[in-house]
């Protein structure tokens, strides 16, 4: 198949795209426009002399090898994780985590305490695309009326002890369909992958660096977009569609504008005005791997009280940063974040309504450190990716956006988001 | 059709008053009160996530951007609405319903039965709308174990059956979406050339759908050899001169979902695929002229399937379904299959499409109708069997 690799064990890999996009003029009210971004396949990845189908096969075995062995700590001899289809940034996926292979319906993935894994799909449309972006050595595909009798019989051909990972994210209807086919005794392990997912492989790591120089674009778009007149989810449209052509799969996007906001939300049909400050979470998704950038764009000239103010968050997310470090818990971001900003008397402002966390964790699924707040204090460690967000509602600017993804290395945290670290602004 | 589900519904979220404006919801409110009486139960939960929230929005205008909301709609008192929501966020999430009563929730089942405590209704007879077939089995665990002497019956059949028939305000919105869709379509015929990814593509007509306001967009595409394997997500497939592109776009605007599948060619069609379009055409129209009040689904899909007449044309468009109702879900009763006793009614929307493969080739057509006595209105045409993109 065109644009992909056939590796030699019969498991197609699609490249990984790169991009160069143009920079272009807003359309026109009303004008049918479509840019061609100049995407050209890169030379495979290589990490450690491996190329990036050789890096992902030997990842996903090690992967599966940490579960087995997890699974023998507990003593259970098979596992059965079950994925309902519904991506949720925050929530970790168990079933991408072990097969690459991101479900469109609700599946099944089994795995034994030796071997390898099997899947189970719906929709059985789907199959070729599963075959050739999961390196899985048995898929076997469904219509989804009949996933929870299929997945019952496979499941009677697995030994014992077994264990349930995502029964809580059955459906109720589902539940009553699949639960009584299969052992009562079976033990829940929805936390058997979710404990060993903190940190990122190299692959991992690439991927969520893809997503933040994505972000990063999605970012430059919706400066060169961004217009007096322009509807918000117009200039939110322009940024999908500079991180879809970049390469992204999905975007957990919120995009606002006013000239004093309240917090961050999704963007609605107001048109953009002089003045107003645009505020963006952008977290697009690479191939699984979210990254998030969160920034604030002036649409005339900033004040001196908002550049005031921004330096404030400024120095909040060097105080965050600064924190960051392994070993140390992730509260201690929340307590620098807060505290900068509290001395500059916002203490109240660090509160809810006003501000929930200073961060969370942030790759592949919401998972250590999860929150960053100040009562929440897992320890940060090596390789794990997060992101660092010192937004802040301030009474006299509003709400203002400032965040950037990070991943935990030895003398601190390295920003993966490259975009710099200013209030930005633009002539109307 | 399943597409793949996005972790955020983030374009466009207002509400447009214009389009559907209170008294749509008012007329609803009466009739969802209505079937209460009926039942004889105490008050109703209305349950929708942001994969099929159809119930929940029918009844109070609010979309879940992110996992879920449920309304509570006692017989004799206001309805509140819960929303996965923030406090912070209930502003905003106020200027998406009528309702006046709107609480956050983290943890459903707690707040559920909170608010239940508050509306003295600890002991009622509930009716489930949507909640046995979507509801997170942590969550109804969370609010058995909080409510032990609330009873429960299943309600979903009544409202879907209230939500089969688009009233004029719903068939307005209906035609939005529709003329996005179509827009999204016509743009991919005219840009595709050879060179492109599939990528590419999708992310134009994506971008086509939400400057239209599209609050979510699906695209599914093949192009090239994937044609004679499956639609899937768009990725970094190259097309070329001479290949094939097979369409399918679903989007959705004001809370209701259009959908439409096109096959295009980078030069002339090959005779194998001009075949398997005629058959694909062929079936389609039997399908909608089939499509009248009263058809019998179980029929309108025997008719499509003989008009197929081709075993592997058959099961591969079996497989993605010949169509299904649409509105405020992507895919809403009455599915188009066989076994079901299931009528159709006047004013009812579908979504019909044949998508299939055969031989290496493959064919996506795909229409909207609004069922009609006079015969079926087209929302969305397929566009003839095969387009050549210019």
């Amino acid at each position: 198949m065109r644009g992909s690799h056939k590796l030699g064990h019969g498991v197609l890999l699609p490249l990984i795209p790169t991009f160069s996009p143009p920079r272009r003029k807003p359309p026109k009210r009303g004008e049918k426009e479509h840019t061609v971004l100049a995407l050209r396949p890169l030379a495979p990845m290589r990490i450690r002399g491996m190329t990036q189908a050789e890096i992902i096969t030997q990842d996903l075995a090690n992967r599966i090898a940490r579960v087995q062995a997890r699974m023998c700590e507990r003593g259970l001899k098979s596992l059965i994780v079950y994925f309902n289809g519904q991506h949720y940034m925050l929530r970790f996926n168990p079933l991408l985590y072990l097969s690459d292979y991101k479900t469109l319906g609700p599946s099944f993935l089994f795995l034994r305490h030796e071997g390898g894994p099997s899947l189970l799909i719906s929709p059985d449309w789907d199959l070729a695309r599963a075959v050739e972006e999961g390196p899985c050595a048995t898929i076997r595909a469904v219509p989804q009326e009949a996933l929870a009798t299929t997945a019952a019989e496979f499941a009677k051909t697995l030994p014992r002890p077994l264990a349930l990972s995502g029964r809580e994210h059955m459906t109720l209807n589902f539940s009553r369909q699949f639960l009584p086919l299969i052992d009562q005794d079976v033990r829940d392990a929805g936390d058997i992958v979710t404990d060993l997912v903190a940190t990122r492989t190299d692959i991992e790591l690439a991927r969520v660096t893809r997503a933040a120089a994505i972000a990063d674009e999605g970012f430059r778009a919706l400066r060169d977009a961004a217009r007096v007149g322009m509807r918000e989810y117009e200039l939110a449209a322009e940024v999908e569609h500079a991180m879809q052509c970049a390469g992204s799969d999905d975007n957990y996007g919120l995009l606002g504008a006013g000239s004093h906001n309240l917090a961050v939300r999704a963007p609605t049909d107001r048109r953009i005005e002089e003045g107003d400050l645009i505020i963006g979470e952008i977290t697009p998704c690479y191939r699984g791997y979210f990254a998030q950038l969160c920034r604030t764009l002036v649409l005339g000239t900033p004040s001196a009280l908002q550049l005031e103010k921004y330096d404030l968050l400024m120095r909040a997310e060097d105080a965050g940063f600064a924190a960051a470090l392994p070993g140390r818990p992730a509260s201690d971001i929340a307590r620098a974040v807060n505290g900068v900003i509290g001395a500059a008397g916002y203490a109240e402002y660090c509160r809810q309504p006003y501000m929930r966390t200073r961060g969370h964790g942030l790759g592949f699924g919401g998972v250590v450190p999860s929150d960053v707040t100040e009562s929440a204090g897992p320890a940060l460690a090596l390789n794990m990716t997060m992101v660092i967000h010192p937004n802040q509602y301030i009474p006299q600017t509003g709400y203002m956006m400032l965040g950037d993804t990070v991943v935990i290395e030895a003398g601190g945290p390295r920003a993966l988001t490259t975009t710099p670290r200013q209030l930005f602004s633009k002539k109307s | 059709m399943r597409t793949m589900h996005p972790v955020l519904k983030r374009g466009g979220l207002f509400w447009d008053r214009e389009l559907l404006p209170p008294a749509c919801y008012a007329q609803r409110f009466a009739r969802i009160k209505a079937l209460i009486d009926e039942s004889q139960d105490d008050a109703w939960l209305l349950y929708g996530d942001v994969e099929r929230y159809g119930h929940v929005a029918w009844f109070s205008n609010f979309l879940p951007r992110t996992r879920s909301a449920l309304a509570l709609v006692p017989r004799e008192d206001d309805p509140a609405i819960l929303l996965s929501v923030g406090q912070r966020d209930i502003p905003a999430a106020k200027t998406l319903t009528w309702i006046d009563d709107v609480r956050p929730f983290s943890k459903l089942g707690t707040q559920l039965c909170a608010l239940i405590k508050d509306k003295g209704l600890t002991r009622a007879c509930f009716g489930l709308v949507g909640v046995e077939e979507q509801l997170a089995l942590a969550d109804w665990t969370d609010i058995t174990a909080g409510l032990p002497d609330a009873r429960w019956e299943t309600r979903t059949e009544a409202v879907s059956r209230l939500r089969q028939s688009k009233d004029e305000w719903e068939l307005a919105a209906l035609r939005r979406s529709a003329a996005a869709v179509r827009a999204a379509l016509d743009l991919v015929a005219d840009i595709a050339r050879p060179g492109m990814t599939t990528r590419e593509l999708g992310a134009a007509a994506d971008r086509v759908l939400r400057c239209r306001a599209a609050e979510d967009v699906r695209i599914l595409i093949a192009g090239g050899a994937q044609c004679g394997a499956s639609l899937r997500p768009p990725d970094d497939q190259v097309v070329q001169a001479g290949d094939t592109i097979m369409v399918y776009v679903t989007g959705e605007v004001q809370r209701y979902w259009a959908e439409g599948a096109r096959t295009f060619t980078l030069g002339p069609a090959s005779p194998t695929l001009l075949v398997l379009a005629a058959r694909a055409a062929e079936a389609l129209a039997a399908m909608r002229r089939a499509a009248v009040p009263g058809a019998s689904v179980s029929d309108i899909w025997a008719r499509a399937n003989a008009a197929l007449d081709d075993p592997e044309l058959r099961a591969s468009a079996n497989a993605y379904g010949l169509g299904h109702g649409i509105g405020l879900d992507a895919e809403e009763a009455p599915f188009i299959t066989t076994g079901s006793n299931e009528l159709l009614v006047e004013g009812a929307t579908l979504a019909l499409r044949i998508i299939g493969h055969r031989a290496g080739h493959g064919i996506a057509l795909g229409e909207m109708i609004v069922v009609r006595a006079r015969g079926a209105d087209i929302l969305i045409e397929s566009s003839g069997p095969v387009l050549c993109a210019r």
